[in-house]
């Protein structure tokens, strides 16, 4: 038997990783994901978040840096510069 | 536990509040329990265009997986403590990581290069108190990355930056080979000694055999004549354009003549069209030393790539720079085989260093009296040389190249200038531009006249004192050099005439730079300076 299974709404990533990790254990299984939309506000939405998965096949999904974030987190920052292209500065903190 | 290439969450913690929220990060670096971590984000298109940003997809990563293009963005770097990562998730290939350590070392040069080097380029000239020098290397960011990139891939000789700027130089020039030397001097050495190859039977270059050439000069372009025993004979050069005279040429032929090798001096062209039409009559072989000249054009073609072979150096002072470096050029495919033989010690396989069995037929050959199947890497064919470069000298003649044109411009620029300040001095003679040539001048060469008050020795302290930096025309008389005193003449050597012009060169002309590097303000001093002195002692 045939089993197709189609993902639609917005937990789709937390259920593609659960069924991905299902695929090499269940046979005839087929996975429609849901078509790639460009522009949309959920995509702009999901577009600031970085998103990887482990060795073990669990999905990380965790927010984009801004860039003030980041010049004001750790110990020490490196280099201040809003864009490489002109010329930096060494330890502007 | 962590290690350099190690992505992971970190905890990130707003100063308002308790709340704990995470953010990715690049583990670059680790040191006790410390992490250094760049900003790595899904936002590719944000910062694609950052000179350091390095753009990761999932087959840069070694375990776990990426679903959509990421970039790390390596000008962000901070260190954190190892007790604000959350978790390792995923870590990058080697390969990935090599690229993000040496984009880490070129940014860090950047740096380098903009606090270190980009100020004393840019100091302000400040005349009687800061020096002219008559030449100098003019390079930016993009030599010292390349020449950085080339020492991390530690493959130290001739390698990628060698083949890639031996291509470029050939597109360039308009030629069909360049094979790059350690050197201007070994450019010549080997451009020479080519020609002894027994490789071109009747028309190999064999001790006694002579070379026309002249002695106002270079001590390296005429050396390998000599040092193999041939007998360089000595015509003399025309005071316009301070090249050989031609009409000298008739005189100094002899059935021994095998070959005319002879520079374009300071980059004016030498008469191109009435040597190469001697050499063709007489069969002989045409060496251009174009090591000052880079970029001069005669009839629309570079210099260098009129005669059989040309010769480039890329010394600091010349017209582009590896530090060390030089390069020969022919479009010639037996001297193309035989420059290759005697560049890599003489022997007969072509593969490149690194690489075995090019030719597929390693220890299937017969090569003289040696063993049916001999490994041909191990076959010599000539007594050759050992003068390749390293790859890191060709990384920064890569960079070099790029600037070349714009360099040409401006020595063309400088030296109109300099021509145009100083052509009303009757004291001076000038060098006038070859007929039918655009001289890409390696310096700005000026004569004492006979009915001068002054001597060329007395301006050049002059112009010394107040730190125009000058120089004679090479070996002016080569000689009348020391080296000379073991030679016997018109047997080691001949001399055509009386050579009164080259001593002329020896005793009365110097020269000063003309450089890319040069302002319009550190010319107009140069001329003021010669004016006033010329002023005051006529």
């Amino acid at each position: 038997m045939l089993l197709q299974l189609e993902i639609k709404d917005e937990q789709s990533e937390f259920f593609l990783n659960l069924l991905n990790q299902l695929k090499s254990t269940i046979k005839n299984i087929t996975i429609l994901e849901p078509k790639q939309k460009l522009s949309t506000e959920e995509d702009m939405q999901s577009n600031t978040y970085f998103e990887i998965t482990d060795s073990n096949g669990i999905h990380h999904k965790i927010p984009n840096w801004e860039d003030g974030e980041f010049e004001g987190f750790g110990l020490k920052s490196l280099y201040k510069e809003k864009s490489d292209i002109s010329t930096q500065e060494l330890f502007n903190v | 536990m962590f290690s350099c290439g190690d992505i992971v969450s970190v905890f990130y913690n707003y100063t308002d509040s308790n709340k704990s929220i995470l953010r990715p990060g690049l583990v670059t670096n680790v040191y006790d329990d410390k992490l250094m971590i760049a900003f790595i984000t899904k936002q590719t298109d944000k910062y694609k265009n950052e000179k350091s940003s390095m753009v990761i997809n999932d087959d840069d990563l070694d375990t776990g997986s990426l679903k959509h293009t990421s970039i790390t963005r390596l000008h962000k770097q901070c260190i954190i403590n190892i007790n604000q990562v959350d978790k390792k998730i995923a870590s990058l290939k080697i390969n990935a990581i090599e690229k993000i350590l040496k984009q880490i070392a070129f940014l860090n040069t950047r740096i380098y290069y903009n606090t270190i080097h980009k100020p004393q380029q840019e100091k302000k000239f400040i005349a009687n108190k800061s020096r002219v020098n008559y030449a100098g290397r003019i390079f930016d960011e993009k030599e010292m990355t390349n020449l950085v990139d080339s020492s991390l891939d530690f493959w130290l000789t001739y390698g990628d930056y060698s083949k890639k700027f031996e291509n470029q130089l050939s597109q360039y020039l308009g030629v069909r080979w360049s094979l790059l030397v350690n050197s201007g001097s070994s450019a010549n050495l080997l451009a020479f000694y080519t020609l002894t190859s027994p490789l071109l039977r009747d028309r190999q270059i064999k001790r006694g055999d002579e070379v026309i050439t002249v002695a106002a000069g270079f001590p390296t372009t005429i050396a390998p004549i000599v040092q193999y025993g041939a007998v360089p004979v000595f015509v003399d050069v025309e005071l316009k354009h301070f090249n050989i005279d031609t009409t000298q040429l008739e005189k100094a032929l002899s059935p021994k003549t095998k070959a005319i090798m002879i520079a374009h001096t300071l980059g004016n062209p030498f008469d191109i069209k009435t040597i190469k039409d001697f050499c063709d009559k007489h069969n002989l072989w045409l060496i251009e030393d174009n090591c000052d000249a880079l970029g001069s054009r005669y009839n629309d073609k570079f210099t260098g790539t009129w005669g059989d072979i040309g010769t480039s150096s890329f010394y600091p002072p010349h017209h582009m720079t590896m530090g060390e470096g030089g390069a020969v050029y022919t479009n010639n495919p037996l001297l193309k085989k035989i420059m290759l033989s005697m560049r890599d010690w003489g022997r007969d396989c072509w593969c490149e260093s690194g690489i075995d069995n090019t030719c597929g037929a390693r220890f299937a050959q017969k090569f003289g009296s040696l063993p049916q199947g001999y490994d041909h890497k191990y076959v010599y064919g000539h007594f050759g040389f050992n003068l390749k470069p390293t790859d890191m000298q060709a990384a920064i003649g890569v960079a070099q190249l790029e600037k070349l044109p714009s360099f040409i411009s401006s020595r063309i620029e400088n030296y109109q200038r300099l021509y145009d300040g100083l052509c009303d001095i009757k004291e001076l003679i000038l060098t006038e531009a070859q007929v039918d040539s655009v001289p890409s001048w390696f310096g700005f060469l000026m004569t004492v006249s006979d009915d001068a008050n002054f001597t060329r020795n007395e301006l050049s302290r002059f112009l010394e004192d107040n730190l125009i930096q000058t120089r004679n025309l090479f070996a002016g008389n080569i000689t009348k050099h020391p080296l000379f005193d073991s030679l016997v003449r018109d047997e080691d050597y001949r001399i055509i005439g009386d050579m009164k012009n080259t001593d002329k060169i020896m005793n009365d002309s110097l020269w000063i730079g003309l450089y890319p590097g040069m302002s319009e303000e550190q010319i107009d001093y140069m001329i003021k300076m010669i004016k006033t002195y010329t002023t005051k002692a006529s």
